[in-house]
């Protein structure tokens, strides 16, 4: 089995280092971007297996950019059920209502919060991928 | 000489009558002369006959009126009537001597012609001649030799000269006396005149100085009114206006006069009223409201003004009189009161911008120091030496502890902004405190404190968010225990008390002193160092924790005495239209704010009344205040619910809400009254001043609720 392949998007050099390295530690190739062009000109070229997704993006927001997304997707231009998975600050998980909304206005099949415990984003990640593989 | 006018007055009146006495003497005289030829035996009862219609035909002229008896027609009439029976009666004696005859016409032109004693002895000389004349002529002169006619003569001269003087005194007399008569009834007359043309001149003049002085009094009475009195023409133009108006505009009436009212009016509050009074004043109609005047000084003044037109049926077109008072003071006081509430909105939104903003900023730094933390253990691992490995825990720990700060400030950044949703249900006590304390117990035990549960019998559910009130009584808890000394004991205890289920957390702990607890619940406010001396939060806890009892319509109480613990207690109403409507009432509070609410007003029918005992009644008391609010109170919150309607007045002053409350009683008074009678039967209670915060208007009014029905009762 081929080694899966995460993109991983944001704006913080930091923040994406910081993933990068754990994810290739568990075993993952990595790709990154630090904007939404970049990331769909990435997710067309590399044809990633999920996508962590940074909301607050320059230019278009990870929101926009997952719905972009969800259209290559639709195009065939993207690898098929593609999961993606929102990194926000903007923590809306006391309030339900507008986090679906966000979820449903996206099409991302995840939002997690910062800031967050790198083993828990691992976990989740491979969660997401055990489903992909079984579907 | 007499006048044409006193001789008109002298023979007019007279001749009737000297007629009649002339004709009642020719009818003695001739019954006399009869009686005396013939004897009484002698009458027969044609002669008998011929006196008596003599006799009636005198009495004639009282069964007509006197313009007849006078009329020459009449008296020629009369003049026959008497001929005819003379002659009858002549012929029945068989004397044709004509004595009777020239007699009688002697008589008759004597009355007939009203002329004067000169002329009664002229004709009766004439006469006499005449009749001497024709006793010869007719019986020769021995009928001179008899006796008896001889005798007649004197006789007959000395009645008509008697007749004709008195005839004419009479008339003289009369004439005199009737011109004094008509000249004293005159001057009486004029008299009469002069004496009411006199009374009314003065009554006239009483009138005139009562009229004056009465329109000095109203006069004085605009001079030195306390409102300022404008009176305006049908232009609106000032015809007049009172010195406290031109107090209040600091302009002289002199400069007020001839300047429209409209010229006057600055930019208006709200941008409508001038235009209303100005079309008002086109219409001819009546206003009320508040114009902004430009004073001398280029200040501005407020006037309530009402304007009301003048018709006087004299004139065409309304002429306008206006009063008003300066109520500058009042509505300046609103203003800074409104910018006052705006600037605490503004404030309150940019710090609430602030706070989520930085806590978004400082979670992606976070996020990288936890991340990086994680990695260089998970690098290292076991080569990590042990000052190394207590660092890195240290490092991770405060990042934690960053983080939980974080969060709890945007908790409340949430919570002030109204942003959290509550999903209410029914919530069953004991399995949820059961829960919250068994999660406790790791910590407390480490803290050498008892905590324990405790539970009142028959406990109904409460209304809440379960989540939310998991908080709740995390944060009371973990807030007791910090501050609880080792060997004490934190007591969590829930019983049912008056209808209402309250939830205590009590601690043995240091305890807060009183200028403290008003403090507490302030975001960022720490009670001194807690036990350890080490700050552990941000002192959000309990601030979040009141916030979140608000949203639930109640209000964490504390008691407290420094060195004795303090009780934390709250209150939840059971599931039911009272909760539901506490709880509704908070959130539409929670959307208005933070727009404090500074006066409350309550709308209800009188107790035991129709509309008191009909459900549906406070609804339709709420329609309809609703309807008759003023424009720009679309702020103004009016619930109704527990049998009655609130009414929450935001940036008001007492003044304002009392001031709306009589506007409030007038609508209900007329305009209700015509809509629903029941409504002429609501009073309206209130104002009452709610604390500055404003923060927990359900509770507070729960509170005037229980208070108005307490009062009821």
């Amino acid at each position: 089995m081929s080694r899966a392949k995460i993109l991983v998007v944001d704006d913080e050099p930091d923040v994406v280092e910081t993933l990068q390295f754990r994810l290739e530690q568990e075993g993952y190739d990595v790709v990154t971007a630090s904007n939404g062009l970049e990331a769909v000109g990435s997710a067309r070229i590399h044809r990633p297996d999920l996508v962590l997704l940074d909301v607050m993006l320059p230019g278009e927001n990870g929101y926009r950019v997952s719905r972009i997304l969800r259209e290559e997707e639709a195009a065939g231009l993207t690898a098929p059920r593609l999961p993606i998975v929102l990194v926000t600050a903007r923590d809306l998980s006391s309030e339900p209502d507008r986090e679906r909304m966000f979820l449903e206005f996206a099409g991302a099949n995840l939002v997690i919060y910062k800031p967050f415990d790198l083993n828990e984003l691992v976990e989740a990640v491979e969660r997401l991928l055990e489903a992909r593989r079984a579907a | 000489m007499a006048t044409a006018e006193q001789r008109k007055i002298r023979e007019a009146p007279e001749r009737a009558r000297t007629v009649c006495l002339l004709r009642a003497t020719l009818l003695i005289a001739t019954s006399y002369l009869l009686i005396a030829e013939a004897g009484w035996r002698g009458l027969g009862s044609g002669l008998l006959a011929l006196l008596a219609l003599g006799g009636l035909s005198n009495l004639a002229p009282m069964w007509f009126s006197r313009a007849t008896v006078e009329s020459n027609r009449f008296l020629a009439l009369a003049t026959i009537v008497d001929a005819a029976w003379v002659t009858g009666a002549l012929l029945l004696t068989g004397r044709l001597e004509a004595e009777f005859f020239f007699l009688y016409f002697f008589v008759i032109f004597l009355a007939a012609t009203g002329e004067s004693l000169r002329w009664i002895v002229l004709g009766s000389l004439v006469v006499g001649g005449g009749y001497l004349a024709a006793i010869t002529g007719v019986a020769g002169s021995a009928r001179l030799a008899d006796h008896s006619l001889f005798m007649r003569i004197p006789f007959l001269f000395t009645i008509a000269l008697v007749y004709g003087h008195l005839v004419e005194r009479i008339r003289r007399e009369r004439g005199m006396a009737e011109l004094e008569r008509r000249a004293a009834a005159q001057s009486e007359a004029r008299r009469v005149e002069a004496a009411e043309a006199n009374l009314a001149l003065e009554r006239e003049v009483a009138e005139r100085r009562r009229v004056e002085e009465e329109l000095r009094k109203f006069a004085r009475a605009v001079e030195q009114s306390p409102s300022a009195v404008l009176f305006l023409d049908g232009d609106g133009r000032i015809e007049y206006a009172n010195p406290r108006s031109a107090a209040i505009t600091g302009m002289s009436p002199e400069r007020l006069r001839g300047r429209a009212l409209t010229e006057l009016a600055g930019v208006e509050r709200g941008g409508e009223s001038l235009e209303s009074a100005a079309a008002a004043l086109c219409s001819g109609v009546g206003w009320s409201g508040e114009l902004a005047l430009e004073a001398a000084d280029g200040s501005r003044r407020w006037l309530a003004l009402e304007l009301a037109p003048v018709r006087d049926p004299l004139e065409a077109g309304a002429q306008f009189v206006a009063v008003g008072a300066d109520v500058t003071a009042r509505i300046e006081a609103d203003e800074a009161l409104r910018r006052a509430n705006l600037e605490l909105e503004r404030t309150s939104e940019m710090k609430s911008t602030f706070v989520s903003t930085a806590s978004h900023e400082l979670r992606t730094p976070l996020t990288v120091i936890r991340g990086v933390l994680d990695l260089l253990e998970g690098l290292r691992g076991a080569a990590l030496t042990e000052p190394e490995r207590r660092f890195i825990a240290i490092a991770r720990r405060n990042a934690d502890r960053l983080t939980r700060i974080v969060r709890d400030l945007l908790d409340l950044s949430k919570v002030e902004a109204g942003r959290i949703e509550l999903r209410f249900g029914r919530v069953d006590l004991p399995p949820l405190v059961n829960a919250m304390v068994a999660g406790f117990e790791a910590t407390a035990a480490a803290a050498g404190v008892r905590l324990r549960a405790h539970f009142g019998r028959e406990l109904p559910p409460v209304w809440a968010d379960t989540h939310r009130l998991e908080q709740i009584l995390t944060n009371l808890v973990g807030n007791a225990l910090k501050f609880t000394p080792r060997g004490g004991a934190v007591d969590v205890r829930v019983e049912s008390q008056a209808g209402e289920v309250q939830i205590e957390v009590a601690d043995s702990g240091v305890g807060i002193a009183l200028e403290q607890q008003r403090r507490i619940f302030e975001p960022f406010y720490q009670v001194g160092d807690g036990l350890t001396g080490k700050s552990q939060g941000a002192g959000l806890g309990l601030s979040i924790a009141q916030d979140l009892a608000h949203a639930h319509g109640t209000r964490i109480e504390v008691e407290s005495e420094p060195g004795r613990g303090s009780r934390f207690r709250f209150g939840l109403l059971p599931p039911g239209p009272l909760a539901e409507e506490a709880t509704e009432l908070e959130a539409e509070l929670r959307t208005l704010r933070p727009y404090p609410f500074s006066c409350l007003l309550v709308a209800r029918a009188l107790p035991g009344s129709e509309g008191d005992r009909d459900p549906s009644f406070p609804i339709l008391v709420a329609t309809f205040l609703r309807e008759c609010m003023p424009r720009q109170s679309d702020r103004v919150l009016i619930q109704s619910g527990w049998g009655q309607v609130v009414l929450l007045l935001p940036m008001t002053t007492r003044e304002g809400a009392e001031v709306l409350a009589t506007k409030l009683r007038t609508a209900l008074a007329t305009l209700g009254a015509g809509r629903d009678e029941r409504l002429a039967g609501v009073e309206i209670l209130g104002p009452a001043v709610l604390p500055e915060d404003g923060r927990s208007g359900a509770q507070l009014l729960a509170r005037a609720v229980v208070e108005t029905r307490a009062e009821a009762a």
